[in-house]
């Protein structure tokens, strides 16, 4: 019996918390009822609901945000297009063309490349700089793409219990930018980005990104050899040491690659266009003056 | 001996560009060195774990190598780099402020002045101390290509879409994908 009004009460909370959303949630850490954790249970529910695109955009967006603010967009307009274009072709091989795709070179000698939810993308004019062709760069791109696809980073910030978010960016997605969605995003994106995705993520967004690049023309070995290159580095060099801390080791990856690739790969062929990323890219090797 | 000169510079200069292409490298196992880019390709010699190699160029799955006076192809993914090509930046030359190589040309949508002193790497420091930045994000956005803007880069580019199975961890291909 009494068991039987324990249930109803935790019934009763967790309809709460899914029409009011989880501010609610909040308000409940730490609140038992038997052995039940009730904020724990709302917090659950409320990552329970599903995160419709409009809302994932926003979140996105709002992520977008703070990593700008980490490093402005290199003032290179040219190249800011030459990278779109690319990127949102590779993109237009993946499950989800119709995202509101965009791509971001910003100016840091750091070598990176983040995706946000929703389909933004974040590439170093350091990484730039270690890529050789199109090719690599596409397969860096396809990389990125795929976080967005798969939604690994929407997924880790659900988890991350703060899906009262989803409130906001609901919101958000009916009218225009909401500030308290991006603030609220803030320390979530801080956490996220400088801890990095499950290690599965990263090997699953190579595979993906290796297909992608191939999927829209390109040699399909442009992510491998981004990743040996990446290999020559010094985990302790202060360029890497973000994507090392947040990234499974290049060797590692290129392991993993080297099984699920096999020979499949080997009669497809593809585009590199060397040239034309080397012209694109120059002024970036060039000695600072 | 003008025309022996110029020979002479054009070896060079050829000598110059094979030496610039050369990467060291070291095999990750045993494998064999290849005469032909193919599996069944006649083997030139065995190499063993950790031969150096100097890599002459990437031909798809495959990489040209030099091993001594051989020279001949091995897997890509049985290779793995001593040092990178391209120097990457670090500490000292890192920090040097990348704009100033070129003029820093504006955005579409504002008159948001892009930082030419003082470049902040996108390092943990910089994303702790980030705040939210809406006009970069517009900036950003005003550079998006369209998919039929991308799908014209493409034409242009002889980048022809094609069907490619997405593979599982084991290699074998995920039913289902596109």
């Amino acid at each position: 019996m009494m068991n039987a009004k324990r249930t109803l009460a935790v019934a009763a909370l967790a309809a709460v918390v899914l029409v009011t959303g989880c501010e609610t949630a909040k308000g409940l850490k730490g609140v038992q009822i038997g052995n039940v954790d009730v904020g724990q249970l709302a917090e659950n529910l409320g990552g329970l609901r599903e995160v419709s695109q409009p809302e994932e955009i926003q979140i996105g967006r709002g992520v977008t945000e703070t990593l700008l603010g980490a490093a402005p967009l290199a003032g290179d307009a040219e190249l800011q297009r030459y990278v779109n274009a690319v990127g949102t072709w590779v993109a237009q091989q993946s499950e989800r063309p119709d995202l509101p795709w965009n791509f971001g070179v910003n100016n840091s000698p750091v070598v990176n490349a983040v995706a946000t939810p929703g389909g933004n993308v974040i590439v170093t004019t350091g990484m730039l700089r270690l890529l050789r062709s199109e090719s690599e760069l596409a397969g860096v791109l396809g990389h990125e793409v795929a976080h967005a696809v798969r939604k690994h980073h929407l997924n880790a910030i659900r988890k991350t219990a703060f899906a009262g978010l989803v409130g906001q960016a609901a919101q958000a997605a009916a009218g225009s930018r909401n500030q308290e969605l991006v603030s609220s995003l803030i320390g979530p994106t801080k956490e996220l980005y400088a801890k990095g995705l499950d290690r599965s993520d990263e090997f699953e967004a190579d595979r993906m990104g290796v297909v992608l690049a191939a999927r829209a023309g390109y040699d399909p070995w442009g992510l491998p050899a981004a990743l040996q290159q990446l290999a020559t580095l010094k985990a302790d060099d202060n360029a890497v040491a973000l994507l090392f801390k947040t990234h499974p080791a290049p060797s590692a990856r290129l392991d993993k690659l080297a099984v699920a690739m096999g020979t499949s790969f080997d009669s497809l062929g593809g585009q590199s266009n060397a040239e034309r990323y080397m012209r694109a890219t120059q002024w970036l090797r060039e000695p600072a003056k | 001996m003008k025309r022996v000169c110029s020979g002479l510079f054009a070896l060079l200069l050829l000598c110059a560009v094979d030496a610039a292409m050369a990467q060291p490298g070291y095999m990750l196992r045993n494998a064999d060195l290849k005469a032909k880019p193919f599996l069944d390709a006649d083997t030139v010699i065995a190499l063993p774990e950790k031969t150096p190699v100097e890599v002459v160029k990437q031909e798809g799955a495959w990489l040209l190598v030099k091993v001594r006076n051989q020279q001949g192809y091995v897997r890509f993914l049985y290779v793995r780099y001593n040092v990178a090509p391209t120097a990457v930046a670090t500490t000292a030359t890192g920090v040097r402020a990348f704009e100033g190589a070129r003029p820093s040309a504006q955005g579409p949508s504002t008159g948001t002045v892009t930082a030419t002193t003082g470049v902040r790497g996108f390092d943990e420091a910089a994303l702790k101390a980030a705040q939210p930045d809406p006009e970069e994000l517009k900036r950003m956005q005003g550079f998006a290509a369209t998919a039929d803007a991308a799908r014209q880069f493409a034409q242009r580019s002889q980048l022809s879409g094609r069907t490619v199975a997405y593979y599982g961890e084991d290699g074998k291909p995920i039913k289902g994908g596109k």
